[in-house]
């Protein structure tokens, strides 16, 4: 289910970039978030009761994670094509490999190690625009 | 990593919650007041597409904690879900009609290769 909404939303992501700003998107699309939550804190019971890191940590990730939606409404609004934009930013386990290997000194497995090489290649080709393409799909 | 950490100790539903709190911030800065009063249907349209772009995704996020927390193995839920951008690239190409050069198609190629084995 996760696989198909997400996937969705880089279509609905650029559809909405096609007619109003990248700026008025991410606010329509905070505003769904916050429906969201809404709709859970009155169906669902809510846990409220955690440690301030644990609390602390969660609400940092949906500010880290709401910069991320917010930069790519801001790359399909320059125009870039839905397909690429969301291929490049699902590429962002490459960041948490470098800042495992560099800050927590973690050691990278082959198979991560086959994955940066072939991640790099992979951002170099897409970042390739072919010239006759248009800006607005 | 911030969401690995948050996503051991507590639901899907009350870190989705926390999660839109730090939201917050985020739309005060990006929020500017409508310099038109009229409201264009295209202007109306996109609005829409962003909303659902949210509701899709927050319940996408929803769905993915709760597979982890209902006893989905990390080593295939992770994985699989990661390569969402399939779904983008297929209807990409059929609905925006969406088209690649040769370095571009072999980019998307490398790039879902990369995702899966950079989330196992």
């Amino acid at each position: 289910m996760a696989l198909v909404f997400w996937g969705i939303t880089g279509i609905t992501q650029k559809l909405a970039t096609n007619r109003i700003s990248s700026a008025l998107s991410f606010v329509w699309f905070a505003y769904a978030m916050i429906a969201i939550s809404a709709v859970l804190a009155v169906l669902v019971p809510i846990h409220w009761h955690m440690t301030a890191k644990i609390a602390a940590a969660a609400v940092v990730g949906g500010t880290l994670n709401g910069l991320g939606a917010f930069t790519s409404f801001r790359a399909l609004e320059s125009g870039g094509k839905a397909s690429v934009v969301i291929s490049l930013i699902a590429l962002y386990p490459l960041v948490t490999v470098a800042l495992a290997v560099t800050v927590l000194h973690e050691h990278l497995t082959s198979t991560q190690g086959i994955g940066v090489a072939i991640a790099v290649v992979a951002a170099v080709l897409l970042s390739l625009e072919p010239k006759s393409s248009t800006a607005k799909s | 990593m911030v969401s690995k950490i948050s996503s051991d100790a507590i639901d899907a539903d009350t870190n989705q919650v926390f999660f839109t709190f730090g939201l917050v911030p985020l739309i005060l800065l990006a929020w500017r007041p409508s310099r038109t009063s009229s409201e264009s249907k295209g202007r109306t349209v996109g609005i829409v597409w962003a909303f659902v772009t949210g509701i899709l995704g927050g319940t996408g996020n929803i769905a993915f904690f709760r597979a982890l927390g209902s006893g989905g193995k990390a080593s295939i839920v992770a994985p699989v879900t990661a390569l969402f951008p399939l779904v983008t690239v297929v209807l990409a190409i059929t609905l925006l009609r969406e088209r690649f050069g040769t370095a571009q198609k072999i980019g998307l190629g490398l790039a879902l290769v990369a995702i899966y084995l950079l989330s196992m």
